[in-house]
């Protein structure tokens, strides 16, 4: 006997829903097909449904089911099925039989199957093809007996016509229950489509002594001498850590009396000179960040606040005099209340910097910018969770995935398939670990870079090797961003990692032996990481020393420069003809006085020598990749990348030469949308070397 | 209010190739990144914003799973819902969405809840039938795909998505809402958060705790059976058309035997 199919029709204005008909088609092929068809329009629509193949319509004609979803429909089934046992319903896969199949399956405890692709009986046997997870298919049955639950999916079968059938119609005489009518449809509406902190009580000597004085731009003349005498001279491209992030009470800056004493000198140094306005790539595109007001905007936060943060403890009080001043006007009154963080400094600003210490290295009188950018940024991402929404995804990613993207770490060595570089896991005495970083590893433009690189070593004769999946986000955009915690979690791991394969140039007295190293019997001479990202060489060389962690570093063009020298790689000297142009990267030339080596390495290149751009070495104008900026949209202003671009385009060069892959990346964007991509090419300088080599190589074969 | 959030731990969408085990016939979870489903933080956003905008109330978090699950819980508390309970037990292993929506709703018995929170459909099994099943086994309406949701006294209203706009739907609470992927913006957790989940109220419930049978759950009560996993046949070579005038007719034909036309 044939299996009979319920399918139920669904309407949509007074019409059939084809997706409904598709499913009739196909239960006509399996069996004996009952249609049910329910609302306002059903009796009218229920004599057609014979020619698409039903066998019976059962009918119920009430506007109830047009304005109450799900449950009527539910109860007028339930019914049904207490006087017939079909073996199926089967039913189209959308929103509102969804509902219902999810209702009925647990009202009836029927077994259901969704995401169907096909269904057939083998005998008695159902067997329904689900497509399952994008590689598999899986064939699913339900119980022969009782009634089972078919969702199929879209488009999953043809509408089927058969001209001239006539289906039994029976019209159901049920009454709808009150309580089923609890999901109103109220209206349908159609779119169109379309720091190292100090004790409290010397802070307070510090404030107390200073908001004494004139709250003029003269003060600098006063505290101009301390701030350069207690200059920072830690290496100017580490972040201060952030300690104890598991037990703190606050984490960053926002309110003034969070910085610390030196942080706050700043603001009493600062001239208002104003030279920031020609260096800083925000001030200089329109952004709302000028580097001054950041510094004023913590001075002014801190008068307007100095009575909250003082209470007692003033100059006035401690000499005795009481009672001054109390001349806080009204505007003084609302500042007060005004909060730092969001409002005498605003996001916007804070978020605009692309870290690149520009107004640093230009600065007269040593103020540390960046620092406290960067504090208040912690502030708003660990204490606030505010910050560009954007960013978000780039978190979830280095946390779970280890690099800033939705790809596997376990594909991180994929760009080397085929060329021959080892893992430390098989190479574990290399001399040298190349450190590839994410953009190496999985940006399609900067595998080109790491290819290059690894064919420099390849032609040097290096003994090196990569990590691979061993080698994680160094959370140098985490740590910019101000997610001091994520920054952590990257660096302790890939310092496990280095330390286990001998590479920590420290030695740990502390539990008696030598480093890691020296215990898995490795040899002790110092070895060396390369990396040719300069936000990987920075964070590594001078962030991870906060974390145990003492490495030698070098960037590849510096590793580049000692192997010409050194007469380890021979270049066809001046081979490149084309005019070049060498953009410094920050994270390199002002974070860490790389300048020298790869204009040396150019020099030796090209025929013509480097032209320089108008603005250079320590005043190099960043290419808006940095801070976390990359990871940003940029919605205010004019485009960071392209005024950069632009400067390159001035000179007249061929070749921009770069030596990073965020540049390359921010400049193949700016090129593009300057339009002048025919006019200049963006190559990193290891590139150039890796085409002398291959030149040399065919020069030396040809002789 | 009593808010509940039904969640879920699943192997990570975005990086893992989702595998079945041909013995057990069961989803691969060893060895794999685990996360909690990103369309739960959406879910989870929008319980927290409830929650904020009605004030006096709480929301509690509802998963079942294995012991792993824990993890994507303590996500949830880190970004801001304030207790925490999961259901593990050996006997649930292999559950089906009816097995899991049993369970669910036993617990959100327990707890009296007044509005019920689920994604509209996990992100790795993508059956959509659990928030209808609980709802069905509470005897509670269900507002599915909502992507707005609002309490207007005893009433809950949500706008529900239609493939051409939206629907606004109401039912008396307490309900059942399942709510649409993208329609919140997830919670980014803060260190406030990450440090206090560790301090929220966890509870792990057993099949017995609940007063569930287990012949009811897992396996045994699962009605549905995998014969056989396969893989996909390879994609036949597409068919390249020059256009000899006749381009336009052959590409409208094509079109239409697949009935897109």
């Amino acid at each position: 006997m044939a299996n009979t199919i319920w399918v139920l029709v669904e309407l949509e204005q007074g019409q059939p829903a084809r997706s409904s008909l598709e499913v009739l088609g196909k239960a006509a092929q399996l069996g004996r097909a009952e249609a049910i068809v329910l609302g306002s329009a059903a009796a009218t629509v229920a004599p057609t449904l014979g020619e698409y193949g039903a066998d019976k319509v059962y009918v119920h004609a009430d506007a109830i089911y047009d304005q109450y979803l799900t449950l009527p429909a539910v109860d007028t089934i339930s019914e049904l099925l207490k006087q017939h046992q079909p073996r199926l319903l089967m039913l189209a896969y959308t929103y509102e039989l969804r509902d219902l199949a999810a209702r009925l399956n647990v009202r009836h405890n029927m077994g259901l199957i969704t995401d169907a692709a096909d269904l057939h009986f083998e005998g008695e046997t159902l067997q329904v093809t689900v497509p399952w997870g994008g590689q598999n298919v899986v064939t699913v049955t339900l119980p022969s007996a009782g009634t089972g639950i078919v969702l199929t999916l879209p488009k999953a079968f043809a509408v089927e016509h058969h001209a001239g059938k006539a289906a039994e119609i029976e019209t159901l005489n049920i009454t709808l229950r009150a309580e089923a009518q609890k999901m109103k449809i109220v209206d349908r509406i159609e779119l169109p489509i379309e720091g190292p902190s100090l004790e409290d009580a010397s802070v307070i000597v510090v404030f107390a002594f200073l908001s004494y004085l004139p709250r003029s731009k003269h003060l600098h003349l006063m505290a101009t001498p301390f701030n350069v005498f207690f200059e920072n001279y830690a290496p100017k491209g580490a972040l201060p850590l952030m300690e104890n992030l598991e037990e703190r009470e606050d984490y960053g800056v926002s309110k003034p009396e969070q910085f610390t004493w030196k942080q706050l000198l700043d603001g009493y140094a600062c001239t208002e000179c104003g030279r920031y306005n020609i260096v800083c790539p925000a001030s200089n595109t329109g952004k709302p960040l000028f580097p001054k007001e950041i510094i004023l905007g913590v001075k002014e936060a801190l008068f307007v606040q100095s009575r909250e943060i003082l209470g007692e403890n003033t100059l006035w009080s401690k000499i005795g005099v009481a009672g001054l001043p109390a001349d806080e006007t009204a505007e003084e009154k609302k500042a007060h209340h005004e909060p730092m963080v969001g409002g005498i400094i605003s996001t916007d600003a804070l978020w605009a910097c692309t870290t690149c210490q520009a107004c640093m290295e230009i600065c007269p009188v040593a103020i540390e910018h960046v620092p406290k950018i960067v504090d208040m940024r912690r502030h708003l991402v660990m204490e606030e969770s505010d910050f560009p929404q954007e960013v978000t995804s780039l978190f979830n990613n280095i946390e779970r995935n280890f690099n800033p993207w939705e790809i596997n770490n376990d594909t991180r060595a994929a760009w080397a398939s085929g060329l021959g570089v080892p893992l430390m896991s098989e190479n574990p005495d290399a001399e040298v670990l190349y450190w590839v970083g994410c953009m190496g590893s999985f940006d399609q433009r900067n595998k080109q870079v790491a290819t290059a690189v690894a064919k420099i070593l390849k032609a040097a004769e290096v003994n090196f090797a990569i990590l691979g999946p061993e080698e994680w986000c160094t959370g140098d955009p985490a740590r910019r961003i101000g997610n001091e915690y994520l920054w952590q979690m990257m660096a302790q791991q890939n310092i496990e990692t280095l330390n286990s394969y001998g590479f920590n140039t420290t030695v740990d007295h502390s539990n008696g032996h030598a480093s890691a190293s020296a215990v898995a019997g490795v040899a002790m001479k110092p070895r060396t990481i390369i990396t040719a990202c300069p936000h990987c060489f920075n964070t590594i060389k001078n962030e991870y020393p906060q974390l145990g962690g003492t490495y030698e570093v070098v960037h590849h063009t510096v590793f580049i420069d000692r192997l010409l020298a050194e007469e380890k790689i021979a270049l066809p000297s001046g081979f490149d003809r084309r005019k070049l142009t060498y953009h410094d990267p920050c994270y390199i030339g002002r974070y860490n006085d790389v300048y020298d080596e790869p204009r040396r390495v150019l020099t030796v290149l090209s025929s013509n020598g480097v032209t320089e751009m108008r603005r250079n070495r320590n005043k190099s104008f960043c290419c808006g990749g940095g801070g976390g900026r990359a990871w940003m949209e940029e919605k205010i202003g004019k485009r960071v990348n392209q005024a950069r671009i632009s400067e390159a385009l001035d000179t007249g060069a061929e070749v921009l030469a770069a030596a990073s892959p965020f540049c390359i990346t921010m400049f193949d964007d700016g090129i593009k949308g300057v339009e002048a991509e025919d006019k200049m090419q963006i190559e990193d300088i290891a590139e150039i070397v890796a085409q002398a080599i291959e030149v040399q190589k065919a020069h030396v074969q040809k002789s | 209010m009593k808010i509940y959030v039904c969640i879920k731990q699943i192997p990570d969408p975005n990086t893992v190739v989702s595998q079945l085990d041909p013995n057990t016939k069961r989803l691969v979870r060893s060895g794999v990144s685990l996360v909690l489903d990103p369309g739960d933080e959406v879910t989870i956003a929008a319980a927290i914003n409830l929650r904020d905008t009605m004030g006096n109330s709480e929301v509690t978090a509802v998963s079942m799973g294995p012991a792993s699950a824990q993890e994507a819980m303590r996500r949830a508390l880190a970004m801001g819902v304030d207790r925490a309970i999961l259901v593990t037990d050996p006997a649930l292993a292999g559950s089906d969405t009816l097995g899991t929506a049993r369970v669910l709703a036993a617990v959100l018995k327990r707890e009296n809840a007044d509005l019920i929170l689920c994604s509209t459909e996990s992100t790795d099994g993508y059956t959509g039938m659990v928030p209808g099943g609980i709802a069905e086994f509470l005897g509670l309406p269900q507002l599915t795909f909502a992507r707005e949701v609002k309490i207007e006294g005893q009433k809950a209203v949500v706008k529900r998505v239609t493939p051409t706009g939206y629907l606004i739907v109401e039912s008396p609470v307490p309900a059942v809402v399942s709510i649409a992927s993208g329609s919140f913006e997830a919670i980014y957790p803060t260190m406030k958060g990450i440090m206090g989940a560790k301090k929220k109220p966890f509870t792990q419930l057993s099949l017995a705790d609940l007063g569930i049978d287990p012949s009811q759950v897992g396996e045994a009560g699962a009605r549905e059976r995998v014969l056989t996993i396969g893989k996909v046949a390879a994609r036949a070579a597409g068919q390249v058309l020059k256009d000899e005038g006749d381009a336009a007719q052959a590409i409208a034909d094509f079109l239409q035997r697949y009935q897109l036309l």
